[in-house]
């Protein structure tokens, strides 16, 4: 048992790896959105910066998020390409220059054209669109578009290289080693430190952006779920007692169970807190700042438990149904124990992994937050807080809250599989 | 294939018999809406905004932009039903089509020669890699085309030459694609979901997409137990002994006997699609604006929360058509 757990903990570690990994690859894609976002910003509020200084705001905007270091420990590149090749900013001038080292055998030549041709976008800033361009005759027809003194040598650097011949090394792969020096090691540094970093949207570090929202989502979720269970696990028992009987309960429980979530909040809204109907319970918030109020929280404690209590108890009957039916069960009345010790010692225990199972899988949303129940009833949660950070391109953020939410996930799978042996001593770890 | 009324036992059920109906009705009505697309009246009317039901012209009202209520929920059945079916039909066929194969073949049956296997992915790695070089900003035969199918040549004919003879190996193709799903299914579905609305643009393509990638997994579970069950039975001997190709005992022999679960599993599927397409447009990250659907109608309640009919009508449309999805498939869930 303990061996099991302890190589159960330690397998934590290597999920959670796989999981920052994928979300730092995926995620990482919106670095462009947020640098494009805080530039057109400055734009709009200092229109009068000059081209250069606007470079340089955007070089130190990049080494803000630490954008100008590779992306991770190693790289695989050509022999054909520039060193230096993730610095660059934007991404479609990255693929023009690398485009043009790949295409040409000359690389100094490449060097001073790519140069110059900077040099006299500084100058021209609508000549910019050349980086854009798929083809050679499309930058000739552009560079050849403005005649002035000084494209005309960028265009004689143009031909020079026109000449050169086509560029073998770029078949050649080169895996090229990066150093510490990336930005999942600055990531993972900070996560280890214990400093999760700032958030994009408000500049604040995510601790007071992450926790105040957490207590909000425990709160909710853990006197949900303790309501939740303590209703319909009865009903379930009760109905699998007398399923001919009450079969309307199953009946209603059946339509419940087809209703949405969010149609479930809105009507309790539309019913008991809006003037059409009854005003009784506030509709949005948490309550005043930093105490949540109970008024507050009726309401989706109340749609979360509704709309959960029909899949529990469905469950709940489902499995004391097929324990009823078993030969140990009729052995049990025919010695003539009494229902009461039939069922907590008898089917209890036997009818419990369904519901293990059930429970587990509510246990992340305590972390995670009920995204749904939160943005009807604007509760300062986890959930919308993971919303926000996504219309935000909030990146260090939604890569914290996800972590996070693995974490609590690959824990309360352990936690599944050790209540599964608690109950059923027969499960073996292997 | 013929429907067999009284072998799913549909002749003595009114109200799944019901539930059948109104959904083929919705089918046919969701087919039709695209036809009348063209001529739709999103316009804007200004003197008709918030018009209650039973107004003339508007039976059902008219929503904050003066937009008919009816219409769009009738313009939101082709998004919402329509889509989720696309969806569900497409997670069904991967997932049904990978679980077949993955439990046919097993652990023991997929044999393959060493050096074929090893020399195929070398050369599938070369090509990846040369996949990338292709550029078109300055083709020439000779780098972008030739020398590469050269070098995968050569790659492909050394491991050939270098890897000894006849050394069989049997692959544990099985063992590979649960161990795979496994570790797949531990990311939750809404992490697949966050993850794509946070990078891509919401379109239609985008919810099948992650529709199908959230439920492929189930479909797959399920059909490979139900292979498993049914490849040593008598009838896929005798079909083997005959000489039978195995696609042909796959697909056409053992896939009809597996088909009532994954029957069962298509109709949840689809319920849950619905819930979940309508949740997102409600949430704001579901289908784009100019598709108008049931959960946006709810979306546009919150602002104008005199307006009950924009709430109650779409919820009640959701609420019957997962309701009686459910019906159905609790119905087969019990044959």
């Amino acid at each position: 048992m303990t061996s099991y757990l302890f190589k159960r903990i330690i397998l934590i570690i290597p999920g959670l790896f796989l999981i920052s990994l994928i979300t730092f690859f995926v995620l990482d894609s919106m670095i462009s959105n947020v640098v494009e976002k805080e530039i057109s910003e400055l734009d709009w509020s200092k229109i009068k910066l000059r081209e250069n200084n606007v470079q340089d705001w955007k070089k130190g905007l990049l080494r803000k998020y630490h954008f100008d270091q590779p992306l991770f420990y190693f790289s695989i590149t050509t022999f054909a390409d520039p060193d230096s090749l993730f610095i660059i900013y934007p991404p479609e001038k990255k693929v023009f220059i690398k485009n043009i080292y790949r295409s040409y055998n000359n690389r100094e030549l490449a060097g001073t054209f790519i140069h110059s041709l900077e040099k006299e976008i500084l100058r021209l800033p609508d000549l910019s669109g050349i980086y854009r361009s798929k083809n050679e005759e499309e930058v000739e027809r552009l560079l050849t578009r403005i005649p002035s003194i000084h494209t005309k040598s960028v265009i004689n650097k143009f031909e020079m290289l026109k000449k050169s011949g086509p560029n073998y090394y770029k078949l050649l792969p080169k895996i090229k080693w990066n150093g510490t020096n990336n930005r999942y090691h600055f990531w993972l540094r900070g996560i280890l430190k214990g400093d999760l970093g700032r958030s994009i949207s408000d500049g604040l570090p995510i601790k007071y952006r992450l926790f105040p929202a957490m207590i909000n989502s425990l709160v909710l979720g853990s006197i949900s779920i303790f309501l939740l269970f303590l209703l319909s696990v009865p009903l379930g028992i009760f109905l699998s007692y007398h399923p001919a009987k009450f079969a309307w309960i199953s009946q209603i429980l059946y339509a419940v169970n087809a209703m949405p979530l969010f149609w479930i909040g809105e009507l309790l809204i539309f019913l008991l807190a809006s003037k059409s109907i009854l005003y009784i319970f506030p509709s949005f918030g948490i309550g005043e700042a930093e105490n949540i109020r109970i008024d507050h929280l009726v309401l989706p404690v109340a749609s979360l438990v509704i709309s959960a209590l029909p899949v529990v108890a469905i469950q709940t009957k489902a499995a004391f149904e097929t324990e009823m039916g078993r030969p140990y069960i009729l052995m049990a009345r025919v010695k003539g124990l009494n229902q009461k010790k039939i069922l907590l010692k008898h089917i209890f225990r036997n009818a419990l992994n369904p519901l293990i199972t059930l429970f587990t899988s509510y246990l992340p949303a305590l972390v995670g937050g009920v995204m749904i129940v939160e943005y009807v009833y604007s509760i300062p949660g986890m959930g919308r807080l993971l919303v926000d950070a996504i219309s935000k391109h909030d990146f260090p953020l939604i890569l914290t809250i996800i972590v996070l939410i693995g974490l609590v996930k690959i824990i309360s799978n352990i936690i599944a599989d050790i209540s599964y042996r608690l109950a059923d001593p027969r499960i073996s770890f292997k | 294939m013929k429907i067999h009324l009284k072998k799913y036992g549909l002749t003595n059920h009114k109200g799944v018999k019901f539930s059948l109906i109104f959904l083929a009705l919705e089918f046919l009505l969701s087919i039709f809406s695209i036809l009348i697309r063209a001529n739709n009246d999103q316009s804007l009317h200004t003197n008709e905004i918030g018009l209650p039901p039973l107004s003339t012209g508007h039976n059902l009202g008219t929503d904050q932009l003066g937009r008919d209520v009816l219409m769009q929920l009738f313009l939101g059945m082709q998004n919402t039903f329509l889509i989720s079916l696309i969806s569900v039909s497409l997670a069904c066929l991967a997932g049904v089509f990978l679980g077949c194969i993955s439990g046919y073949y097993g652990d023991n049956q997929l044999k393959i020669k060493k050096r074929n296997f090893v020399s195929v992915a070398l050369s599938l790695i070369a090509i990846f890699f040369f996949s990338f070089q292709f550029s078109s900003f300055r083709l020439s035969w000779a780098v972008d085309i030739l020398i590469p199918i050269l070098l995968v040549s050569i790659i492909l004919f050394f491991s050939l030459w270098l890897i000894k003879k006849n050394q069989v190996s049997v692959i544990p193709f099985d063992l590979y694609f649960v161990r795979f799903v496994e570790i797949y299914t531990t990311l939750p579905p809404i992490f697949i979901i966050i993850l794509l609305s946070a990078i891509y643009r919401p379109s239609p393509v985008l919810f099948v997409v992650y529709s199908l990638m959230s439920l492929w997994p189930d479909f797959f579970m399920i059909s490979r137990g139900e292979m498993l069950k049914h490849k040593n039975s008598t009838f896929v001997d005798a079909a083997r002994a005959i000489g039978q190709r195995k696609s042909k005992i796959i697909f056409h022999h053992i896939l009809p006997n597996i088909l009532s679960p994954v029957l069962v599993l298509f109709t949840f599927g689809f319920a849950t699609l619905m819930v979940v397409e309508s949740t997102l447009s409600f949430l704001g990250i579901g289908l784009p604006i100019e598709y108008p659907g049931w959960g946006k109608l709810i979306a546009s309640y919150r602002d104008h929360t005199d307006y009950w009919w924009l709430l109650i009508f779409p919820g009640l449309l959701i609420f019957a058509n997962v309701y009686c999805i459910q019906k159905v498939g609790r119905h087969f869930q019990k044959l």
